[in-house]
């Protein structure tokens, strides 16, 4: 039998089990399988580094924290079976609550999450290939979304290392559940988040985007290495960088937006797709954002020459509700680490 | 008398998805939600760290009967 090329590309993520506060918890489980966008897994090797500066040399740089891995990978947003992707971001515990359909909230929380990423596929000799990204922390989740197609997502993190075997992939792709542009500003039974910018809900916009960063540098982790295989990564600050954004055409509702007084938005600020079904049918994902900064508002021309403005911001200082995931799905409960 | 264990050489598994989805048996085969599929008994776990996938507890084998006593009070025991 031939295959497709690419076409048996795999993704799993699941979060590494609590064992007691140890550095990176244990060996994950649940795994949540999806496949990607072609191409969409990248990874590269790395090595710790520092730097050696003395007087009379240059600066050396000597690499003595040992090698781990940056990793990244894009996919089409679900309605389910992403949840703990974005867990790995937010850090905190995911609830779950309803009785078909679910709901399921995933808390932001000041900890750092680990968990594990398989990638399968078959080499040229359509054979599989299994390879296991132990340890994983995500830096770095962006959604965008225009009015051609589906609520996309990428993701990117590191690993403490990496294994490969041959594997043939055992378990189950679920079925992706689009999160379409139609999806978008509309409410559902379960879910009655309103679309709002500012606490306005008759906005119109062209198209969204939303960047969570939780970036862990080189020299937070470039230590206690004993040996050039291990490293240990020693945490972050749990600060995260949130920036969100959109297209809006030029008019009133713009001019408003942009000229609020003190370019603070205190209202609710809601980016909520909803899939219009009834009862166990209904699905829903909703990105809320707390008190936000307008940080630019550039002008573009879009579509028959009619002028648009990007409006981006970024999050204000807070410690609740900077922003929640909240999703609306068939899945009773999520696998809990 | 030989305590002979035969171990099943092969599980069931249920799909516990929310929606249909594929797998691999030597190409990609689509399931529907609640369907079940056979697997080598060695291969259990790892189709078990999927999070959809469960095991079809199999009922045990019908143990010989004792031969049938008489009825008795319930409540014989307990006086």
């Amino acid at each position: 039998m031939a295959y497709y090329i690419g076409t048996n590309t795999v993704v799993g993520v699941g979060i590494n089990a609590d064992n007691g506060g140890s550095t990176y918890g244990g060996a994950p489980a649940g795994f949540d399988y999806f496949r990607i966008k072609p191409g969409g897994f990248k990874y590269e090797p790395k090595n710790a580094k520092n730097v050696v500066e003395e007087l009379d040399v240059d600066p050396t740089m000597v690499c003595v924290g040992g090698l781990y891995y940056t990793w990244s990978l894009e996919c089409v947003m679900s309605y389910s079976y992403r949840e703990q992707l974005l867990q790995l971001i937010a850090g905190g515990s995911i609830s779950d609550a309803g009785a078909g359909p679910y709901e399921h909230t995933v808390a932001l929380a000041d900890q750092l999450l680990f968990g594990g990423i398989e990638v399968y596929y078959t080499d040229q000799t359509e054979t599989w290939v299994k390879e296991v990204f132990e340890n994983c922390a995500v830096t770095a989740v962006g959604f965008s979304q225009d009015a051609e197609g589906a609520l996309q997502l990428s993701v990117s993190g590191i690993a403490t290392g990496m294994s490969r075997s041959a594997s043939s992939f055992a378990g189950s792709i679920a079925d992706t559940e689009p999160i379409c542009w139609r999806d978008f500003g509309q409410t559902g039974t379960v879910s009655t988040a309103d679309f709002s910018l500012d606490g306005v809900t008759d906005r119109r916009i062209a198209s969204l985007s939303c960047d969570v960063g939780a970036s862990i540098s080189e020299g937070d982790f470039d230590m206690a290495a004993s040996t050039p295989a291990a490293l240990s990564f020693l945490g972050r600050s749990g600060a995260r960088d949130i920036k969100w954004g959109f297209d809006i055409r030029m008019d009133a509702d713009s001019y408003t937006l942009i000229d609020a007084t003190d370019t603070v938005w205190d209202g609710d600020n809601i980016f909520a797709w909803n899939n219009g079904q009834a009862a166990a049918a209904e699905r829903a994902f909703v990105l809320t954002f707390g008190d936000s900064y307008v940080d630019g508002a550039s002008r573009t021309l879009g579509a028959w020459g009619r002028e648009t403005r990007s409006i981006s911001l970024i999050a204000k200082d807070g410690t609740t509700g900077i922003i929640d995931f909240y999703f609306v799905n068939g899945r009773s409960t999520i696998p809990a680490p | 008398m030989s305590d002979k264990k035969t171990t099943p050489k092969t599980v069931e598994l249920v799909y516990t998805g929310v929606v249909s989805g594929s797998y691999w048996d030597g190409g990609w085969k689509k399931i529907a939600v609640g369907g079940t599929i056979e697997v080598p008994a060695a291969d259990k776990d790892k189709w078990l760290t999927a999070s959809t996938w469960e095991l079809v507890e199999t009922k045990p084998a019908p143990k010989k009967v004792k031969k049938a006593e008489p009825k008795t009070d319930d409540n014989k025991e307990s006086e």
